[in-house]
């Protein structure tokens, strides 16, 4: 928890986003969020381990996701979170809310 | 939702605490594991891959807990922390601990046995569906409330179809003879209109109810019995339906044996308990000039109120038999308000507030001891706070604490009131036990009742834990010394006020206690006039299938008894003492002069010679009654002869009472005067003295089958019961001794006495140990300035004496306030007591000289310890 409070409150909301974003067409376990994340950033947004788990324990207390054990493609058993009715709203708030956001600060940033 | 998902997930949480850690610990394995072998496969050496691997993923067990928190783990972790330190808190109390719980135990069970006992007997006077709805409609007379009405007035009430759902007749039957394992005995009966069941709202547990076609002339009898003759008689409700009841009413021709159609539930009683044996009444077959009493249910929506109102408008419609119409108009009352048990109902408002009183007693007292162990306790809770632990988690503690001494009080509560309420049952009058309305049991109300007491208990005794705690600051308790914080101004005072009030309310137990053991003392030591010890009362009744044999069965039972071994002497007599009938009532004309002032009640009993030998009365004047005496000879009553002889003249005289025969005599001889017998009754109701007179019995009759028998020894009893059932076949026997019968006269004021004195006698034992502790922690908390007093030349003389006197004063405040209390509360049952006055000084006298003298016995030990105090060692410690 005590990591998880040092990151900034907007990068705190974007992972929580980029989560939610990744887990949105099928269920994946923590290590694949995590791989996916480097890649579909290129590695800029490289994640800490640290706050990724407290982030899925979170939203799943929240009701964003929902966990359950299944086999991976290694035949090894692995927790996959899956996206809920409640994240899928809360990730077009946060993608919303990101985007006017982001469009803010670049007007701010072009003048 | 959230809040609902987080609650479900801490359930979860609870039950598998060790799955959701395995399952983290799994989840990160993996992570950890993959990432490694991502390292390995990018080139790197199994060591340093894991090495990145960790520096990567961070220190697992952050995670681990962060997640165990989310999962439910956490708060439990936190609970059974909480509950291991409140476990703690619970055990460093030590005997105070055991004593909470046993005092709890004790008053909250005393509590649970009075309110089961008061919930049967006045709370729920009528156990039957819609309570409310249901009433009565009864005239009164100047004899007392009478509810017989006329047939013809329930069949008209029955068409006001605007007011009332449905009106529906009960009256009494001729009871039934039954034989049960052995032992034959009367059922009560009573006839009902077949709507009754369906109008009270309660159906049998086991057949059916009366149908119309059951009243019907020349129907097959049915009868509906009790639960429990159900038992007795076929061992199971469910076996006994379509049994024939195989009773002694029936000779034998003819009349054909009823069948059981129905068995009620246990609690139902119509009209009282003692009935087990319910017929079908025929309003057409009823005579109109027998009574017959109504039930009558309220229309939807109509209130009694209301209802007593129409009930008078209408009832000059209402037709009645012209002898009826001159008594009194009739009323409408409901059915709870009419079978009130108001004698009873004082006596159970006595035991609820007495077992209250105790309850609050106890609760001062536990409040008081919590106090003082908050109070010993700050530095730990500041510490406790110092090292993290948050105000609300010290509160949880502390109402966990409370919350385990309670939860074993409560189990000892409950096995108490078990055994308690058996044994009330068992110490029940009879005319209380046909006044219960109810089983005396422990059903969902009783249980309810006893958890919201334990509750209110609960949170009673852990404010001042939690006062404590939310004023204490963590700095203060560090800084302070726990010796002067203990004996803090505010504590002291709070306890000592919590005391004044557990010494008033013992005063006011004590009091009410005395008061109740002096009535009883009194009544059971009215001079009875006669030798009442070793004195057997039989009582035969011969049930109609030995109707022809009832003069042979008698005088061989008779015959049998004078021939018995042990038996003294026996004599046959129309009324066994004592009697509690009424006797005849009237001027009495002596020697053909004027009708005197006064109207004595006299009790005639009709005796045989040998009642006076078996009984040890003797004569003062005159002489009693022998197989000579003539039957007009009366032997009569030492009081009423001084009364209506001031002379002494009573032997020889005659005398008459205007318009009273007695077994046919009109003409009185007085032939001798007993010793002063105590009425029957301490007084008639309307309060006259009841004297008694004995006559012999006539020889013309009808056969007497009671007797009195003096025994050599009491425990021949038992024998003399066998005796008498073999010699009497298919009888209703009743053996019991005089001195017994005399005791169940005042059954209820030694079942008052016996409980309020068990009450005080708890009061007085917990206020002791109250004021016990109190002094003690006093002295401790004042060592310092009792040291600095002794060494400023103060002796033990001194030291002892400033203790008790303070132990005194609010000893002396509370007995003031108590016996105040107890002067004002006596009034209330000032009818219920007998030969002591409700302020009587001796009882108010006593209560106060036990109560200081218990006071100052308490308060020695701690005022010996004060003058043991060493001043040297005493400042040295500062």
């Amino acid at each position: 928890m005590a990591q998880a409070r040092t990151n900034s409150d907007q990068l705190h909301g974007a992972l929580d986003m980029l989560v939610l974003k990744i887990v949105e067409d099928s269920p994946l376990h923590g290590y694949a969020i995590a791989l996916r994340l480097e890649r579909l950033s290129n590695d800029i947004l490289a994640v800490e381990e640290g706050s990724l788990y407290p982030a899925l324990y979170r939203m799943e207390a929240r009701g964003w996701l929902k966990s359950e054990w299944a086999v991976t493609e290694t035949g090894r058993r692995a927790r996959f979170y899956r996206l809920t009715r409640t994240g899928r709203a809360q990730l077009a708030a946060e993608t919303e809310s990101w985007r006017r956001l982001s469009s803010g600060v670049a007007l701010v940033l072009r003048a | 939702m959230s809040a609902l998902r987080t609650v479900l997930a801490r359930l979860r949480g609870m039950v598998h605490r060790n799955i959701v850690a395995d399952e983290i610990r799994e989840e990160l394995a993996l992570h950890l594991e993959s990432r490694v072998q991502q390292y390995e496969r990018e080139g790197l050496s199994r060591d340093e891959a894991e090495q990145r691997a960790r520096q990567r993923v961070g220190n697992l067990a952050v995670h681990h807990d962060s997640g165990y928190d989310v999962r439910g783990g956490g708060v439990l972790d936190a609970t059974a922390r909480d509950l291991r330190w409140a476990w703690r808190g619970v055990r460093g109390r030590g005997w105070r601990a055991a004593f909470i719980v046993f005092l709890l135990g004790v008053t909250i069970a005393a509590n649970a046995v009075v309110f089961a006992a008061a919930d049967a007997f006045v709370f729920r006077t009528v156990p039957y569906a819609d309570p409310n709805a249901l009433v009565v409609i009864q005239r009164n007379s100047s004899l007392g409330a009478n509810d017989y009405m006329s047939k013809t007035a329930l069949v008209a009430w029955r068409t006001h179809r605007d007011l009332f759902a449905g009106v529906e007749g009960h009256e009494r039957g001729t009871p039934a003879y039954l034989t049960a394992a052995g032992v034959t005995e009367a059922a009560y009966v009573q006839l009902l209109t077949p709507g009754m069941f369906s109008l009270l709202g309660v159906m049998p547990r086991f057949g059916r109810p009366f149908t119309e076609a059951d009243a019907e002339r020349g129907a097959a009898p049915v009868v509906i019995i009790s639960d429990g003759l159900a038992r007795r008689l076929f061992g199971s409700a469910a076996a006994a339906i379509g049994q024939l009841l195989s009773t002694g009413n029936y000779t034998g021709t003819g009349e054909l044996k009823p069948a059981v159609v129905g068995v009620m539930p246990t609690s139902f009683r119509f009209p009282t308990a003692a009935e087990e044996i319910w017929q079908p009444l025929n309003l057409d077959r009823w005579r109109e000039d027998t009574g017959i009493r109504h039930v009558a249910r309220l229309a939807p929506g109509r209130h009694v109120d209301a209802a007593i109102a129409i009930v008078r408008d209408r009832l000059p419609l209402i037709p009645e038999p012209p002898r009826r119409r001159q008594a009194e108009p009739a009323e409408l009352r409901s059915l709870a308000d009419f079978r009130q048990n108001l004698d009873v109902r004082t006596v159970f408002a006595v035991l609820i507030s007495a077992a209250i009183c105790l309850l609050l007693i106890a609760c001062a007292n536990v409040a008081s001891l919590e106090l003082a162990a908050a109070a010993r306790r700050v530095r730990d809770h500041a510490i406790q706070t110092a090292l993290g632990a948050s105000r609300a988690s010290l509160i949880r503690v502390g109402l966990f604490e409370a919350a385990l001494l309670m939860a074993s009080s409560l189990a000892m509560a409950v096995g108490l009131t078990i055994w308690g309420s058996a044994l009330l049952a068992d110490q029940l009058t009879s005319p209380m036990r046909a006044a219960l309305a109810n089983p005396l049991d422990l059903d969902a109300r009783v249980m309810t009742f006893t958890v919201i007491i334990t509750t209110a208990t609960w949170l009673l005794i852990a404010i001042p834990t939690i006062l404590r705690i939310a004023r204490s600051a963590a700095a203060i308790g560090l800084r302070e010394d726990p010796r002067v914080m203990a004996a803090s101004r505010a504590s002291v005072r709070v306890r000592q006020a919590l005391m004044t009030g557990q010494v008033a309310l013992t005063v006011l137990l004590l009091v009410g206690a005395l008061l109740y053991i002096r009535t009883y003392e009194a009544k059971v030591s009215r001079e009875i006039g006669f030798d009442a010890s070793r004195v057997a009362t039989i009582d035969v009744y011969y049930t109609p299938e030995v109707l022809g044999r009832h003069a042979e069965l008698t005088e061989a039972l008779l015959d049998r008894l004078r021939h018995e071994p042990g038996v003294l002497s026996v004599a046959r007599t129309m009324t066994l003492p004592p009697s509690t009938q009424s006797g005849v009532r009237s001027k009495l004309r002596i020697n053909g002069a004027a009708d005197s002032v006064g109207q004595p009640m006299l009790a005639p009993y009709s005796v045989d010679p040998e009642y006076f030998r078996t009984l040890g009365i003797t004569a003062v004047q005159g002489q009693l009654l022998d197989a000579s005496s003539p039957p007009d000879a009366f032997v009569i009553d030492e009081a009423l002869a001084r009364r209506y002889w001031p002379n002494g003249d009573a032997v020889g005289s005659r005398f008459t009472m205007p318009g009273i025969g007695i077994s046919g005599i009109t003409d009185f001889l007085v032939v001798g005067v007993s010793r002063q017998l105590r009425a029957d009754r301490v007084a008639t109701p309307t309060g006259d003295e009841v004297f008694v007179v004995y006559k012999k019995i006539p020889p013309d009759a009808p056969v007497v089958s009671r007797f009195v028998a003096k025994l050599d020894d009491e425990r021949r009893l038992e024998s003399l019961k066998a005796l008498v059932r073999a010699a009497t076949e298919r009888a209703i026997v009743r053996i019991d001794t005089v001195e017994a019968r005399y005791a169940k006269l005042d059954g209820d004021t030694r079942l008052a006495a016996a409980i309020t004195s068990g009450f005080g006698a708890m009061a007085l034992l917990v206020a002791t140990c109250g004021i016990y502790a109190m002094m003690a922690f006093l002295v401790a908390g004042r060592s310092r300035e009792i040291g600095i007093r002794m060494a400023l030349g103060a002796d033990r003389a001194d030291v002892r004496r400033m203790i008790f006197s303070s132990s005194l004063r609010f000893v002396t405040a509370g007995g003031i306030i108590g016996l105040g209390a107890a002067a004002l509360a006596s009034r209330l049952i000032a009818s219920q007591l007998f030969g002591v006055t409700p302020t009587d000084p001796l009882t108010y006298g006593t209560v106060a000289a036990v109560v200081i003298v218990t006071a100052m016995a308490a308060t020695w030990w701690p005022a010996r310890r004060a003058s043991r105090i060493d001043p040297a060692i005493t400042l040295r410690s500062e």
